[in-house]
């Protein structure tokens, strides 16, 4: 299958600096040397915790940030050679829905207004396309004109897909979109994000920390901890064969409510791991600091990101 | 008897000139040393029904009817203090329970000094208390961490603080209000295996109120579904989640995501509005699959159905009942 995107070795070192003359202190690698390609058509995982990194990929996706190294490449072409027109025509085809709906619509435009906006930009007939969207998402012709505020969680991320899909993207980014709503809101919202692939053949690239959403939403998947990526592979490969101890953790880590699940859990991660404080800017594996297997060699090489066949890449040195 | 007992309770908010209700004959008990969980989705009156327990309803709250007893002291009448003392509770998101302007230490001295004085403790002693209770929460280690500011902690760290201040009480209950919503996986589940040693070294009750059905599966023992401010379904939390009754507790159970992938999610078709908050008939109704015509005129009492579960649907009575 053809990729869409291809993220080849990006880095991304955000730096500290404080105090009146904002002297440079130090330096956060929020995205360190990951590599990952998404086809043409599928839903992409990019799964990981709090400060792992998963969002500054997504502002990189969507050239918020430049990379500090490393190139992203979007059919083909490299996005940091892109001129104005480029960039304005990639931001057509590329769309995204954020994680708070609350915060992510104009509390003083209506939905009309709203779904109206994005192709007011490229001068496009909005009459239909308005209805066309509602549609889309499930939402009747009454929400035009209502506010964001009378609306709710699960109807106003509904109204952020209807404006991100209202230009026909090719590409939707979706970061954590169900994670400010509850769980039956969830399901549908999911259920439409599914529906909606199947008729127009989008590819998802979706950021989230929930392994079991994954579990249900995605094709393949990018495990990754403080930036560097751990594993990546079929999720179906990665749930039933996961080799990276950090993706051990976190599937054991997993509250579950039914026997079934209980077989996907591994079973060899010890319970009451200490976390020991390492510094991430030497070389060594990111997760030596909560590691049960860990090794000498793990506090001096950074392992690579190694492919075991069937595409199931992982990055340890025991794996 | 059970060491909380909440019977009947009705409570509604004063809104705009009009009575919202938020709870409706709300019945919940917890023995001691039990875990309870408490689940239902946003506004279904999880943290309300807490907050009546714990007194810290706001000032447009009415509580119409209803009694809340904790070991025979009536926590809805003066003299309640003794029994809220012996009560406590950690909330959601610990940055804003705790002081940021203060370091921990300080911040537990001040709870020892004030709301938990015993008269002529000296500081030396309140410190020996300090310690055995991080040292409970494994956060002590030679005693660093009291002198450190609540931002240069992580967010398990910062609920490992709130849990050992909660136990400075020396708490018989413990009411634990989406304690690790803010948190990730990996330090969600090292805070839940935490509270649950604490409940079995102290012989302390625990009610965990939460919106994830995992964790209430993981950890209590029995289980009380919330739906529009009333318990749809209460029971023993295995039987709850392998037969559940009600046809709100299956929805919620379809609609979760699994890790087992082969289990899909369904969602609850429609969505809860402001009218099945305030009707007198099931607040179900308009969702169910299983809707019939004395659903949309009488409410559904909570019957108890054989091994401890129960239900609040006539189309379980029909099929239980007899």
């Amino acid at each position: 299958m053809e990729s869409i995107y291809q993220l080849e070795n990006v880095t991304k070192i955000f730096e500290v600096r404080t105090g009146f003359v904002k002297k440079r202190v130090g330096e956060v690698r929020a995205v360190d040397d990951v590599s990952f390609d998404i086809k043409k058509g599928e839903t992409f995982g990019v799964i990981g915790e709090t400060g792992s990194g998963k969002t500054t990929i997504a502002k990189m996706m969507l050239l918020v940030y430049k990379p500090d190294s490393g190139r992203i490449i979007y059919e083909g072409r490299d996005t940091s050679g892109f001129t104005p027109k480029d960039k304005k025509n990639y931001r057509r085809n590329v769309q995204t829905v954020f994680q708070d709906p609350t915060s992510s619509l104009n509390p003083r435009r209506n939905v009309k207004a709203i779904l109206e906006a994005p192709l007011a930009i490229f001068h496009e007939e909005s009459k239909d396309r308005v209805h066309e969207v509602l549609k889309l998402v499930n939402l009747s012709d009454d929400y035009l004109y209502r506010y964001p505020h009378t609306l709710s969680g699960g109807e106003k991320q509904r109204v952020a897909i209807a404006r991100a899909l209202a230009l026909n993207p090719r590409m939707m980014i979706l970061d954590e979109p169900t994670s400010a709503l509850d769980v039956s809101v969830q399901a549908k919202i999911i259920a439409l994000l599914k529906n909606l692939k199947r008729t127009t053949n989008i590819t998802y690239a979706f950021i989230s920390h929930d392994l079991s959403l994954v579990a249900n939403f995605c094709d393949r998947l990018l495990v990754i901890l403080n930036g560097r990526a751990c594993e990546m592979g079929d999720t179906e490969e990665i749930f039933r064969n996961p080799l990276h101890p950090y993706t051990r953790l976190l599937l054991s880590s997993v509250p579950i409510v039914s026997e079934s699940e209980e077989r996907v859990r591994p079973k060899d991660v010890p319970r009451g791991l200490a976390e020991t404080l390492v510094d991430l800017k030497s070389a060594g594996c990111v997760f030596r600091g909560r590691c049960w297997l860990k090794q000498e060699i793990c506090q001096t090489k950074t392992p690579e990101l190694i492919d075991k066949g069937n595409g199931h890449w992982v990055a340890c040195h025991f794996a | 008897m059970a060491l909380l007992e909440i019977d009947d309770l009705v409570l509604k908010v004063r809104s705009e000139g009009r009575l919202m209700p938020i709870l409706e004959s709300v019945s919940l008990n917890i023995e001691k040393s039990e875990t309870v969980a408490i689940v239902g989705e946003t506004g279904s009156g999880k943290t309300m029904t807490a907050k009546t327990v714990m007194g810290l309803l706001p000032k447009t709250a009415i509580i119409e009817r209803g009694k809340v007893t904790f070991d025979g002291i009536d926590l809805l009448k003066n003299g309640s203090s003794e029994g809220r003392k012996r009560i406590a509770m950690i909330f959601q998101n610990p940055m804003s329970s705790i002081n940021p302007l203060f370091r921990v230490g300080e911040q537990m001295q001040d709870v020892l000094k004030w709301s938990l004085r015993r008269e002529g403790e000296t500081k030396v002693e309140r410190d020996k208390r300090i310690e055995a209770a991080l040292e409970s929460v494994k956060l002590y280690s030679g005693g660093q961490i009291l002198g450190m500011y609540p931002f240069q902690l992580s967010g398990g760290m910062r609920q490992r603080v709130m849990i050992a201040m909660a136990l400075l009480r020396e708490p018989e209950l413990l009411i634990a209000d989406e304690p690790t919503t803010a948190l990730d996986v990996t330090t969600q589940k090292e805070i839940l295996d935490l509270l649950l040693d604490l409940t079995r070294e102290r012989q302390m009750s625990l009610i965990l109120i939460t919106h994830s059905l995992g964790i209430a599966h993981e950890t209590s023992k029995r289980t009380y579904v919330m739906y529009a401010g009333r318990v749809v379904e209460y029971g023993d939390t295995v039987r709850v989640f392998e037969g559940p009754l009600h046809p709100y507790s299956q929805g919620l159970i379809s609609s979760i995501p699994s890790l087992d992938r082969s289990r899909g999610m369904e969602a609850i078709p429609g969505e809860i509005s402001q009218a099945d908050r305030e009707t007198a008939a099931c607040c179900f109704m308009s969702r169910c699959p299983y809707v019939q015509d004395r659903c949309r005129t009488s409410r559904p009492p909570l019957k108890e159905y054989g091994q401890a579960q129960g239900a609040a649907c006539f189309v379980v009575d029909d099929k239980m009942g007899r």
